[in-house]
């Protein structure tokens, strides 16, 4: 990323080639995908910290109102097969479902960047190791694996995030290994290392830096994809467990109601397509703002 | 923050300060594994630089230079022979050589790519001095950043700023002020001004000058430019195919080439001037044979105009000619000589 | 269409006040300010400058391929009697490779690495409508055996030729649809010095006197060796205009005679490296009056208003040049 004084320099120039630009002209894309996040971000906040009385609302059961159809007076979703409020349910679901996913990608993300930067700088053989341990974890399917190491630890919000992690890091790895071996061959980077630099110092100060936007853009799609297998598993009953309120578990209890009440499949089903479309959407924007730095830094 | 012009240089601005050897190269050799071969990249280059003199080896892409002075700089092992800084072996593990090293700094041939573009001046200066122990807080040296800025015509306000608000000539002073920080004996400068506008490699070159004379600074200049060299470096040793071909002063070496190369190259280099125009060009056929299986003799014989039956089986000596000189490796030195 | 039409009429470029700009925040930034110059067929011309003159913007005009956001604000170019700036993209691709001719600065990624060479050229052939392969075949060995090539080539690929090679394999392809203007763009600045000689030697001597060749080079000398005529830019305009020997015998520029003062030379008693103080003017920040006064030695009040290029045979743009 820019250094703060630059950025804020070319910020302020943008805001003012901005204002004498007509309207249609403005990036408009950029604008709304801008404000969609921001408003899930708050959203997101707002139920992981926020308000202690959403979670008594959530799992307030009322048989004599279960099952009401959207709309309805005081359930703006409408109830499910308890009576709980759905959209309460799902503003809860955020904590599982979103937490779930972007632990599982923090987690891919260690332990593919971390590989990733050891094979850039490590020996050869490093190298070659890390590339057979890339393979062979892409040789079987993650989601299966993911299964099995649930059932083997069982069931849990942890326990899936971690089962989801331990699979999915191989991306990252090879995004590092091959933007950070671009880096690495720079001049800049020779230039440290004959000057003594240590090799954390390179990685950290020159290597790093290099393929942060990369990565950025690498870990938005990637987190779109866990919070499918998150709420996948979840589905599968391999989630937090019975009652709560995870997406995929919503999903999975509307299914038993879907003659009776099929509307409770669309709340949990738009919420996850939402954040995976926001989020690649995001991963496409920090995509083209990479691919623009790159094309200024040439000329 | 414009460069201010200096004064021309003397036609020949040859203090022999001191006649202690700096560096001693002795028989190096440098190979590298290329799918199972080895290539040759230094074959048996032995030299010897002085305190205070300004070497420069000539030659084109693929003749090793930039091998050598990377073997010089410690960037790369060499197979065979040493490399002596001071009288310490370059290579030989151990403290000694962790000691000395900061004398011994490479400037690379194109200033941007060198220079982290994330990072302002001010922290590409401090990296190095940081790594070598120089101090343990930025503060203490940022005297030294100013004077040493001023010392090669830029201002303190540089310091602040990123690589890309300068120009190529700006950023080989800001290239040549990191290095300067750590206070090198032995400058190793790959090309150091054939990146540059015309108008802006004199400048440099000035620079190097009058930084070597207060510094007391030693130049290796690698370079393919004969008419430079000739009128920048004191010695000079030519290399073709991963060996010296011809070594002796700059001035002599490029006005009366013993070496059939020398001559060609000479001859190649275009030079704008009417009298240099009409005079008849040496045009070579082919290009380099491959280091990897370089050929045998003389390595030269295949583009050699002057090539005859010995020259394809036996190898001639780098050794001053009968009648006297410098040396060259050549068993027909002169022959092609002032065409 | 096919090229011998084309050809009825081979007279050559003559671009008339070019201007070359790109908008910038709705302003209007010059690069090219206003450049005059024509190359008749078997004339080759130097336009020399630094980095940032204009003068590889000006070449790739002439082609029609100025990068996106430049485009050609004034003047007009004319090659054949065609007029290139208002052409049509239709009528320009037949002018591209067909009535002019390109060759890079950088050999070794001008050629697509996945094709044989004899491909490459009958490609370039069929798209102007040489259809018989016989034709094909013969015109190829014509211009194979001038750049001192052998047939084989035709049967490698790219990566299997050296950078002298590939370098030579551009000059043929760009001669082998007999065009009138060639442009070569820094034509062996990829090249080493002997390699060079070569390549130079070749574009000054048979092959190229059938055609205009317009060479932007940032070296005087190299400029010598090919070119009988010599255009020096500066700040977007070109401030000196003559034969060769008119120019490096009397440079009438304080610019020229800076660049020649500031090339080394192998003559001890010639004065070489005297620095031009200052560096170069970049586009969008020239200086007001002759971009050339900041950094020149001998200004004058009049320096304040851009001098014109003026005089006979040999042009120069400055108040001070003395003219006879």
């Amino acid at each position: 990323m820019s250094p703060v004084s630059a950025a804020g320099a070319a910020g302020e120039a943008k805001v003012a080639q901005a204002a004498r630009r007509p309207i249609a002209e403005w990036p408009w894309r950029r604008i709304i995908i801008v404000v969609a996040g921001v408003l899930t971000a708050i959203l997101v906040l707002f139920s992981v910290f926020g308000w202690g009385g959403l979670d008594e609302l959530a799992s307030r059961r009322d048989l004599s109102r279960r099952l009401l159809p959207p709309g309805t007076e005081g359930h703006l979703l409408g109830t499910d097969g308890l009576g709980r409020d759905t959209l309460m349910r799902l503003l809860v679901g955020t904590r599982y479902t979103l937490i779930i996913a972007a632990l599982a990608t923090a987690i891919a993300g260690s332990i593919g960047i971390g590989l990733g930067l050891l094979a850039v700088v490590g020996p050869a053989w490093v190298r070659a190791l890390v590339g057979r341990l890339v393979d062979l974890t892409i040789a079987f399917p993650s989601l299966v694996l993911a299964i099995v190491m649930v059932g083997i630890l069982g069931r849990g919000n942890l326990t899936l995030a971690i089962a989801l992690g331990v699979f999915y890091w191989p991306s990252f790895t090879r995004v590092t290994l091959a933007q950070g071996r671009g880096v690495e061959v720079l001049q800049y980077v020779s230039a440290a290392r004959l000057f003594g630099v240590s090799r954390l110092r390179i990685i950290l100060f020159h290597i790093l830096p290099g393929i942060a936007p990369t990565l950025s853009v690498v870990t938005a799609f990637q987190f779109a994809s866990l919070l499918i297998s998150t709420a996948g598993l979840s589905f599968l009953g391999l989630g937090p467990g019975l009652g709560v309120p995870e997406w995929g578990s919503m999903l999975a209890e509307a299914r038993a109601e879907m003659t009776r009440a099929p509307w409770l499949l669309i709340g949990p089903g738009l919420a996850i397509a939402w954040t995976v479309v926001l989020a690649n959407l995001i991963g496409d924007e920090l995509a083209a703002g990479t691919r623009a730095n790159r094309r200024s830094a040439d000329s | 923050m414009s460069a201010t012009g200096e004064a021309t240089l003397p036609p020949h601005p040859r203090p022999k300060t001191a006649t202690t050897p700096l560096l001693e190269v002795a028989g190096l050799h440098v190979t590298f594994p290329v799918g199972g071969r080895r290539l040759q990249a230094v074959r048996d280059v032995s030299l010897t630089i002085n305190e205070g003199a300004v070497f420069a080896i000539v030659g084109e892409s693929g003749c090793g230079k930039s091998s050598l002075v990377r073997a010089i700089c410690g960037m790369y092992q060499p197979s065979a022979g040493s490399v002596r800084f001071r009288g310490i072996d370059v290579h030989a593990p151990g403290e000694h050589w962790r000691q000395i090293r900061r004398g011994v700094q490479l400037l690379f041939q194109e200033p941007l790519p060198s220079l982290n573009p994330r990072h302002t001046i001010r922290r590409i200066f401090w990296e190095p001095m940081q790594a070598n122990r120089l101090a343990s807080d930025m503060r203490e040296v940022e005297a030294d950043m100013r004077a040493q800025l001023a010392s090669v015509g830029l201002g303190a306000e540089a310091l602040d700023r990123y690589p890309r608000d300068f120009s190529g000539g700006q950023l080989q002073r800001i290239a040549l002020a990191r290095i300067l920080l750590l206070k090198p004996q032995l400058i190793c400068a790959d090309e150091p001004v054939s990146a540059l506008d015309v108008s802006v490699q004199a400048q440099v070159v000035h620079l190097l000058e009058r930084l070597r004379v207060e510094q007391a600074l030693t130049y290796l200049i690698i370079s393919h430019d004969l008419p430079l060299v000739s009128r920048i470096a004191d010695r000079v040793a030519v290399m073709y195919l991963g060996e010296v071909v011809e070594t002796g002063p700059a001035d002599v070496v490029s006005r009366e080439p013993q070496h059939p190369y020398t001559a060609a190259l000479r001859s190649a280099t275009p030079v704008a001037r009417m009298d240099e125009l009409q005079r008849k060009r040496i045009i070579l056929k082919g290009e380099p044979p491959s280091p990897i299986d370089p050929p045998s003799g003389c390595a030269f014989h295949t583009r050699c105009p002057i090539a005859r039956a010995r020259c394809r089986t036996e190898k001639p000596a780098l050794q001053p000619p009968p009648g006297g000189g410098h040396r060259v490796a050549c068993h027909f030195p002169g022959e092609m000589g002032n065409a | 269409m096919d090229t011998a039409t084309a050809h009825g009429a081979r007279t050559g470029v003559v671009v008339e006040n070019l201007h070359i700009a790109h908008r910038k925040r709705g302003q209007l930034i010059e690069i090219v300010r206003g450049v005059s110059l024509s190359v008749a067929v078997g004339e080759r011309l130097a336009l020399v400058g630094e980095s940032g003159t204009g003068k590889s913007l000006t070449a790739r005009s002439l082609l029609g391929l100025l990068p996106p956001p430049t485009f050609v604000s004034a003047g007009s170019i004319r090659i054949d009697g065609i007029d290139v700036v208002g052409a049509s993209d239709a009528q320009l691709r037949r002018v591209r490779g067909g009535i002019v001719s390109f060759i890079p600065q950088d050999p070794m990624s001008a050629l697509n690495p996945v094709r044989r060479i004899g491909r490459i050229f009958d490609e370039v052939l069929v798209r102007h409508c040489v259809v018989s392969k016989a034709e094909r075949r013969d015109r190829i060995a014509h211009v194979l055996s001038g750049v001192g090539l052998q047939q084989v080539v035709l049967e490698r690929f790219p990566h299997q030729l050296s950078g002298g090679m590939k370098q030579r394999v551009l000059i043929a392809l760009a001669l082998v649809t007999e065009p009138t203007v060639i442009v070569a763009d820094e034509p062996t600045t990829a090249l080493d010095a002997t390699v060079q000689a070569e390549i130079l030697d070749m574009l000054s001597g048979q092959l190229a006197q059938k055609v205009a060749l317009l060479m932007i080079t940032h070296d005087l000398g190299v400029a010598a060796t090919v070119c009988q005529n010599i255009a020096i830019m500066y700040g977007g305009t070109i401030v000196e205009y003559g034969p060769i020997h008119s120019i490096l015998g009397a440079p009438g520029h304080p610019y020229t005679r800076g660049l020649l003062a500031a090339a080394p030379d192998f003559d001890p008693d010639r004065p070489c490296l005297v620095p031009i103080a200052g560096s170069p003017p970049v586009a969008g920040a020239f200086p007001p009056g002759c971009a050339f006064s900041p950094r020149c030695s001998s200004v004058g009040a009049r320096c304040q208003q851009e001098p014109a290029l003026a005089g006979g045979d040999h042009q120069i743009a400055c108040w001070f040049a003395s003219r006879s």
